[in-house]
């Protein structure tokens, strides 16, 4: 700051600084209308739900103050505390998987670039993005059931041992779910990973080459440090996904066969909704969103470009 | 690796600088918007003065009104018979209905009900909730005006009564007509005729004899579905039949004493774990909801069905004729009947309506034979006072007469009572859970009863 300000004191220095801080204002002044509208709808709604944390409230008549009593709930019922655990394993899913097939598939398709089939590749794999969670959660209820397209698979080869209705099964419900988090995130993983690839610089997959560089190499060599920016982004976005997912769970389970695929966003509509439980859902969701935070904020300078 | 900006760049200048206003405008009002309200809810009086009128007014048939009927999916056709019946009555009268999935109804209802667009006529699951935050109306004052009390039976009004958190008695908040679904045994009439069901089963251990020829011969002996927790219809009905409706309606009433954790309710729930172990459901039962099996019982997929007859509605337009129904067999031979059910005529009126006075008038239709009629068109029965010299239920006649012999056999026995859910919220949601587990083989009958005995309790230290 002590760089750029004027060593000369005189009029015109003044009136310059004054026209400039004039026109930060006016950039002030644009804003406040989405300002206005992310205050009413989202900062306000934020702050009223800390609020409602620390009450006992059935979201309609009179309230007690509970203090912390609602955050202790949170860590110390089993059934509220493992909802979180749940959403971590969905990671795995919803992030892991995802990333590391849309690097191998935006590799290969590297090579199509240009061609038909690169394009019809690409098409398709986009194509469940433009799906939303919610019908996905419902397709994918059908192709799990008893009788669906997964099981009629398994069977056709012969593994009806393996066959069972996945949702209703105890210790298989939660992969399950998270397989359609999997298929949902893998396109638009690719797709973004893809426009990452396209902007390095050609010349150094060429040197890589030249050097003596195998595919496995130049992945390792070029095209993994290029896309630094573009993971970041898949992470970022796919992690929220996993730790904040609801319409996919929603859906298929609704937390259930008892509490196995029970995710936080669940419990929390549960709560509010089904249980009248205003200040447990707010206090769950604040921690869910503080969790959310300590998880991305990291990576995000993780990920930052050196 | 996180790294760190020179100080002095204009980069970090341009993004630093704007962010004290921000942070200040941020602060000020996080301290304004805390400072300047309560505890939440301590403003939403809703019109407590208006939840017991004292002067109203029956003489409304002529002026022109229009009313919000606040209808579930699954009742829509029913209720918009009501409506249409009630018009051609009092055509200056107009019934909008406003239909909501059924199950969001029981979510959406106590938000609708304090907000300033409430729908006028209302029929909550929840009514001591909606009672105890002045959600609904005190209708005592019409009660006395049109006369309810001398027409309708007195076991109709009383679960549409709260007085001190406890349904039965005192003033009146749920009133109208006396009709409801029977909640029993249906069954495809094929696959009775295939496995020799002749009569119908007298009781428990009759039932379960057709139920093992059933799987003996292939034939799945029960269709539901659990991933909505609807088991919990049959698991209802056998916590009826062994603990007694008169028990089981004191624990959904909140009558002071009450309690789940009986033997009675424990031997419940081991008859439903008996049937879960033999094989009676689906092994997809868990995964399925309500619609897939309604799919699975008109696709004769099995030969069960434990739901209420409400399913007529949806059922009838394909499967008309094929399948009939009886009351749960009692526990013993000879015992009582015992069965949920719930009036389906009885209706509330929204606290903050203002057609309080045209609404009253609609629930005074609901006690005429005209709104009987067309309960009864849409799969509920009427109890009529002639109903105790009513004929034994039987595997012959038309499924509505079925469901009329079957109603007044229940109502002869004094055995209807009501869904353990209905009790408190949390309790429906603990429910759906712990019949999960109990399918799975994941949790132990005294086990899920001491949780839901447990969930009971916290809902009413709470409420």
């Amino acid at each position: 700051m002590s760089s750029t300000r004027p060593t000369k004191v005189g009029a015109v220095a003044v009136r310059g600084r004054r026209r400039l801080r004039a026109r930060r204002w006016a950039g002030w002044l644009f804003a406040l209308p989405a300002l206005a509208f992310y205050g009413v709808f989202n900062f306000y709604p934020v702050l009223l739900s800390i609020q409602y944390s620390f009450y006992d409230w059935d979201g309609v008549g009179a309230s007690t103050w509970v203090g912390l009593e609602n955050y202790t709930a949170v860590f110390t019922d089993s059934e509220q505390f493992t909802t979180l655990l749940h959403a971590f394993y969905l990671i795995l899913f919803f992030t892991v998987l995802p990333v590391t097939i849309a690097l191998i598939t935006a590799s290969v398709l590297r090579q199509l670039e240009g061609r038909f089939t690169g394009a019809l590749a690409r098409t398709l794999l986009f194509l469940p993005q433009i799906i939303p969670g919610a019908a996905a959660g419902v397709a994918w209820t059908w192709m799990y059931s008893d009788n669906g397209v997964i099981n009629q698979l398994l069977r056709a080869v012969g593994l009806d041992d393996v066959a069972r209705p996945w949702l209703a099964d105890f210790t298989w419900a939660l992969t399950a779910v998270g397989f359609i988090g999997t298929w949902l995130s893998t396109g638009l993983c690719t797709m973004l990973l893809l426009s990452g690839i396209g902007k390095i610089d050609g010349s150094l997959y060429e040197a890589a080459r030249i050097d003596g560089a195998g595919p496995i190499r130049q992945f390792r060599a070029v095209t993994l440090p290029g896309l630094r920016n573009e993971i970041g982004v898949c992470v970022t976005i796919t992690i929220i996904a996993a730790l904040a997912s609801f319409d996919v769970v929603y859906l298929s389970t609704q937390g259930g066969p008892g509490t196995q695929t029970m995710v936080p966003g669940v419990a929390v509509y549960n709560l509010a909704f089904n249980d009248a439980r205003l200040g447990a859902a707010s206090a769950l969701a604040v921690v869910l969103a503080l969790v959310v935070i300590a998880v991305v904020v990291p990576l995000q300078r993780l990920f930052r470009e050196k | 690796m996180p790294k760190q900006q020179h100080p002095t760049s204009p980069v970090r200048t341009a993004r630093r600088r704007p962010r004290t206003p921000l942070a200040a405008v941020a602060a000020a009002s996080a301290l304004a918007t805390l400072a300047a309200c309560g505890a939440p809810g301590s403003d939403s009086d809703s019109g407590s003065a208006d939840a017991t009128p004292t002067a109203v007014n029956t003489a409304v048939a002529d002026k022109s009104a229009t009313l919000t009927l606040f209808s579930a999916a699954g009742l829509e056709k029913y209720e918009q018979g009501l409506a249409d019946a009630f018009m051609a009555q009092y055509p200056k009268i107009k019934v909008k209905l406003r239909v909501e999935a059924d199950n969001n109804y029981n979510t959406v209802l106590p938000r609708l009900l304090a907000s300033d667009s409430t729908p006028d006529i209302v029929q909550p699951y929840d009514l001591l909730g909606g009672v105890k935050d002045n959600l609904l109306t005190n209708l005592n004052a019409y009660d006395e005006a049109y006369g309810w009390s001398e027409k309708v039976p007195a076991s109709a009004l009383a679960p549409g009564r709260v007085s001190d958190g406890v349904i039965g008695s005192g003033p009146l908040y749920q009133a109208g007509g006396s009709a409801g679904p029977l909640v029993g045994v249906f069954y495809n009439k094929e696959l009775a005729n295939k496995v020799g069901m002749k009569t119908v089963p007298s009781s428990i251990s009759e039932l379960e004899d057709v139920m093992a020829k059933a799987k003996k011969s292939g034939v799945t002996p029960i269709v539901a579905s659990n991933q909505d927790g609807l088991i919990g219809h049959l698991y209802n009905l056998l916590l009826g039949d062994y603990m007694g409706a008169q028990s089981l309606s004191d624990l959904v009433h909140h009558k002071p004493g009450a309690s789940l954790d009986t033997p009675e309710a424990v031997k419940a729930t081991k008859t439903l774990q008996k049937w879960i172990k033999a094989g009676y459901f689906t092994s997809d039962v868990n995964a399925l909801n309500q619609e897939a099996s309604y799919g699975k019982f008109t696709g004769g997929k099995g030969l069960f069905f434990f739901q209420g007859s409400w399913i007529t509605q949806t059922l009838d337009q394909n499967f008309k004729g094929e399948y009939g129904a009886f009351p749960m067999p009692p526990a013993e031979k000879g015992g009582k009947y015992a069965g949920m059910t719930s009036n389906t005529l009885a209706f509330s009126i929204a606290a903050r309506s203002k057609n309080k006075d045209a609404a009253a008038l609609f629930l005074d239709f609901l006690t005429t034979p005209k709104a009987a009629e067309v309960a009864v068109d849409n799969g509920y029965a009427a109890l009529t006072s002639g109903a105790s010299d009513a004929a034994e239920p039987s595997l012959s006649g038309t499924l509505t007469e079925q469901i009329q012999t079957g109603y007044a056999a229940i109502a002869a026995d004094n055995g209807f009572d009501s869904w353990l859910q209905n009790s408190a919220p949390a309790v429906g949601t603990k429910l759906t859970q712990q019949l999960q587990l109990l399918v799975s083989g994941k949790v132990e009958p005294a086990a899920m009863v001491k949780t839901l005995q447990t969930a009971y309790a916290d809902a009413l230290k709470s409420s």
